[in-house]
């Protein structure tokens, strides 16, 4: 023991106060267990911090500029607009501080205690946590591991804080760059290119791949490309290697290699954005100590309860595995919370969505329809585009489609959706996915009209070619 | 080469190891003996799949050990030989059966074959009736593994594919039910609610809360005895028929033989040749009865389970042929195999059931009891105490040398006249032993 170490105890210690931690935390201080949450920077993690929560609140506020172009469309003409960036990141920032706050207080009020400082297993039931001014010793009879992801770099292209970043400091940037090269056509590169190309900004991305958004149905991508490319024309460098980046005078540029050739990339930022890893994290930890153990991609083994090797400890939320998104991790500290509360919890999910704030939105959810075709011997596909739907031609958004997926016997089994609101309409198909329905079961509930989510029932229609819209 | 626990068959899938007979760094002969392990069958004895020279001992004696999961590594002197040794027989005799279509194509299911592709499963190794499910994979799965990569699975394949929706998984774990047991009636298969709570009024009680009591794990035996008791009991209607035999005269020519030469019969060997000799006048009580066909099954050599009280727990080895046996052969063979019972040296083949079990509680003592039927026996002879005992005899009371035999009999297709019948042929020839003796010879 170091001196100095003041050794407290606690039933239960949570290590990150991201969306998973912060979630286990009140789970489990909710039923009854003595709860220490340590953070060391700000609760609400990258997600609500660096991540999502701002990424949203921006992309909002971009879609807002954007849709007054074409006000006149519907007869509001609006005159010269002009964007204080600093008063968006101002209201964006407020926004996030409000979460923040609602985090604190409902970990207040049932009991949870929150520390801030850098943890560090000593053994299987012992952390010292490393406070501004002291260290502290804590003995738990159970952890649980939420600390997350961190962005990847690329040799040659190391994050200097400054011209070259991650997108957490793209995200509190106080004005709206002239040129930005984003590294990595995957969903947070095309998020950062749906805001910055709406507020004014030439967005060139470089992807290694030959398409960008490698990781979704091609149908996916060329039905946004056809909408990004028609309203702003950005640059798409795809099969194309960044190596090395340049400074010069006040512009950083990137040296790529596309197809042989070698090429430069100009801009006054350059975003890498080619993924999340979470070695760098669970290196600091101590983990070695105890006996969690990692599997061969870097992620803490654990069983459906979230329990890992280690007869005391539990990992949830990106420290555990792929998809690394917000609302896997809070499930899964919520399954940990009443896991450790005596509870008969499992993350026994079989379906997680995906969104992408592109423009216009993705959303999808289970099987697509090649995957689907792999499974079974018969499939049935529905499809129902935005602009056959009354609401979306009543807000002027009829971008993109709705797409079923199900099984010969009729069983919903995958559905994509890009257009208006797909990350909200999402929600209607997980939950369908997740009570094992079948079309009958959606295309027979009815929805409300005139809303988006009626195209949902469509589509279910179409599958059976009983849809009475589109024919 | 690694060596896998084998399948010992029987359905065995796991057993507790009990002994290396071998060291890291020995020479071995194939066949040779190098382990022994207990599976809820017998104590098998675990023969070097070839000659070479053992590397590494994966277990250790007290570890559970599944089918399929290796033992050992050893460098043997002959690979490509080897690896067709370890190959189990049986599992190539059954290849090829069911799940073929009349074309001779495996059925599955798209994404079964999926699965069986990225997990490199062959699928015309698969043993099921029909189509090929998913489960029959995963159990497949589950068993060629060992416990270790059994763990790993669980940790990094957290999908399940369970028809049911999310609160009724839920409810599920809740009662202790394992949601992928329990047949839904839902559309498709769908678990509902009420499907759960029908499944665990039907199961077994989860909540066991141990207030210092002291929880005792069955052994692998007990388990098998456990179940064959209860299905005896509750599928055969057992009647014991139970009666005395005076043993006086056949106890003056046990003193009279053991006297002469250098042999010690006990009583056991004359009522086994006793009840032998009965039963060649009773084919149905030395018999197997299939419910199922409703048939009998009379078998044409007489071969006795002999119950055999053990450290493990009951055991029943062969005493067979006994038509072809003398009352000292029959005596050094029970001698034999009560020796190998209490010694964990039974093969399998020595515990199948034979055509018809006698046991003789009465050397620890007790009168009468009910025997439990071996299935798929249809009789059972208890032998109690034999002991002096006042009997009138010609209206005196003197004192005979008596014991008390309990037959049990499945009355299915024994009826009570005949089970009394046969009682009374056992108990002529113990009460007779000069005819007893003749019609041995």
């Amino acid at each position: 023991m170091v001196v100095g170490d003041i050794a407290t105890g606690t039933e239960v210690v949570v290590i990150g106060g991201g969306p998973g931690g912060y979630t286990a935390a009140i789970r489990a201080a909710m039923k009854g267990k003595e709860v220490v949450l340590v953070e060391r920077d700000e609760v609400g993690g990258t997600c609500l911090n660096h991540g999502c929560i701002p990424a949203k609140a921006l992309i909002h506020a971009a879609g807002f500029r954007e849709d007054i172009d074409h006000w006149h469309e519907i007869g509001i003409e609006t005159g010269e607009v002009e964007v204080d960036f600093e008063s968006i990141q101002e209201w964006k920032d407020e926004a996030v501080e409000k979460l923040d706050n609602g985090v604190k207080n409902v970990l207040d009020h049932y009991g949870a205690d929150l520390i801030y400082g850098e943890a560090r297993f000593i053994d299987n039931t012992t952390l010292r946590v490393e406070k501004e001014h002291k260290t502290e010793k804590i003995n738990f009879e159970e952890a649980i591991i939420a600390t997350g992801s961190t962005p990847v770099e690329i040799p040659g292209l190391e994050f200097d804080g400054d011209r070259v970043i991650s997108s957490r400091e793209m995200l509190e940037i106080d004005h709206v760059p002239e040129e930005i090269v984003v590294i990595g056509g995957g969903y947070i590169g095309m998020e950062a290119v749906t805001k910055f190309c709406k507020f004014g900004a030439d967005v060139k991305v470089v992807e290694v791949q030959d398409r960008v958004l490698p990781g979704f149905q091609e149908e996916i991508v060329n039905s946004i490309q056809e909408t990004n490319d028609s309203y702003y024309g950005e640059q798409i460098y795809t099969s194309t290697n960044a190596k090395d980046v340049r400074y010069e005078d006040e512009k950083v540029v990137v040296e790529a290699e596309q197809e042989g050739k070698d090429i430069e990339i100009e801009g006054d930022y350059v975003l890498v954005a080619v993924g999340r890893a979470t070695e760098p994290v669970l290196d600091n930890l101590g983990i070695e100590k105890t006996d969690v153990e990692l599997d061969e991609d870097g992620f803490i083994k654990v069983d459906e309860k979230m329990k890992t090797t280690a007869e005391s400890i539990y990992a949830i939320g990106d420290a555990v595995g792929q998809p690394m998104l917000a609302h896997k991790a809070y499930r899964e500290g919520k399954v940990a919370g009443d896991v450790i509360a005596g509870e008969a919890a499992a993350f026994d999910n079989q379906y997680i969505p995906k969104v992408m704030y592109t423009d216009p939105e993705v959303a999808t959810v289970g099987m697509t329809e090649e995957e689907a075709r792999d499974e079974f011997d018969e499939v049935m596909v529905g499809r129902f585009p935005f602009t056959a739907s009354g609401r979306a031609l009543t807000v002027n958004h009829t971008d993109g489609f709705f797409k079923v997926v199900a099984s010969g016997d009729e069983k919903l089994q995958g559905v994509t959706i890009v257009g208006e609101r797909a990350s909200d309409m999402i929600a209607e198909a997980t939950l369908a996915l997740e009570m094992q329905a079948y079309l009958d079961d959606i295309a027979n509930t009815i929805h409300a009209h005139p809303t988006f989510p009626e195209v949902f029932a469509d589509a279910c229609e179409d599958a059976k070619n009983e849809s009475t819209h589109t024919y | 080469m690694e060596f896998e626990f084998p399948d010992t068959g029987e359905g065995v899938t796991e057993g507790k190891f009990l002994e290396w007979k071998v060291d890291e760094g020995d020479e071995v002969e194939e066949d040779q003996v190098i382990a022994e392990a207990e599976t809820d069958k017998a104590v098998v004895e675990v023969p070097a799949p070839s000659s070479g020279k053992i590397n590494d001992l994966k277990v250790s004696p007290g570890d559970k050990v599944e089918v399929g999961e290796v033992i050992l590594e050893m460098e043997a002197e002959d690979d490509t030989e080897t690896e067709k040794s370890v190959q189990n027989t049986q599992e190539e005799e059954q290849v090829e059966v069911e799940h073929t279509s009349s074309s001779g194509e495996v059925l599955a299911m798209p994404r079964v074959r999926k699965y069986a592709r990225d997990n490199s499963i062959d699928l015309s190794e698969i043993e099921t009736e029909g189509r090929i499910e998913m489960k029959d994979l995963k159990n497949r799965d589950l068993s060629s593994r060992s416990e270790e990569k059994e763990e790993e699975e669980d940790f990094s394949d957290r999908e399940s594919e369970v028809n049911a929706s999310p609160s009724v998984r839920r409810y599920a774990r809740e009662k202790g039910v394992d949601i992928r047991d329990v047949e839904g009636s839902g559309r498709g298969g769908k678990v509902l609610r009420e499907d759960i709570e029908s499944f665990g009024s039907a199961g077994k009680d989860i909540e066991k809360e141990t207030s210092g009591d002291q929880r005792v794990e069955l052994s692998g035996i007990r388990k098998t005895i456990a179940s064959r008791m209860e299905e005896s009991r509750f599928s055969a209607p057992h009647v014991t028929h139970t009666d005395t035999a005076d043993l006086s005269e056949l106890s003056a020519r046990r003193e009279e033989l053991n006297s002469g030469e250098d042999i010690h019969l006990t009583y056991t060997p004359f009522v086994v040749k006793a009840t032998q000799i009965a039963l060649q006048d009773f084919p149905d009580l030395n018999a197997h009865f299939d419910g199922e066909e409703e048939a009998i099954y009379r078998k044409k050599s007489y071969d006795f389970n002999i119950a055999v009280d053990t450290d493990r727990g009951l055991m029943t080895p062969l005493l067979e042929n006994v038509q072809d046996l003398s009352l000292k052969q029959i005596s050094e063979k029970e001698s034999d195999i009560v020796d190998q019972a209490r010694n964990g040296e039974l093969s399998r083949e020595q515990l199948e059931p034979g055509s018809f079990s006698i046991t003789n509680v009465g050397v620890i003592g007790g009168e009468v009891f009910t025997p439990i039927i071996n299935p798929p026996q249809t009789g059972i002879l208890g032998i109690g105490e034999i002991s002096e005992s006042a009997v009138a005899v010609d209206g005196e009371v003197e004192v005979r040398m008596t014991a008390t035999l309990s037959l049990s009999y499945d009355h299915r297709v024994i009826d009570g006249a005949t089970g009394a019948r046969f009682m009374n042929r056992i108990i002529e020839l113990l009460e007779n032993p000069e005819e007893m003796l003749l019609e041995m010879s």
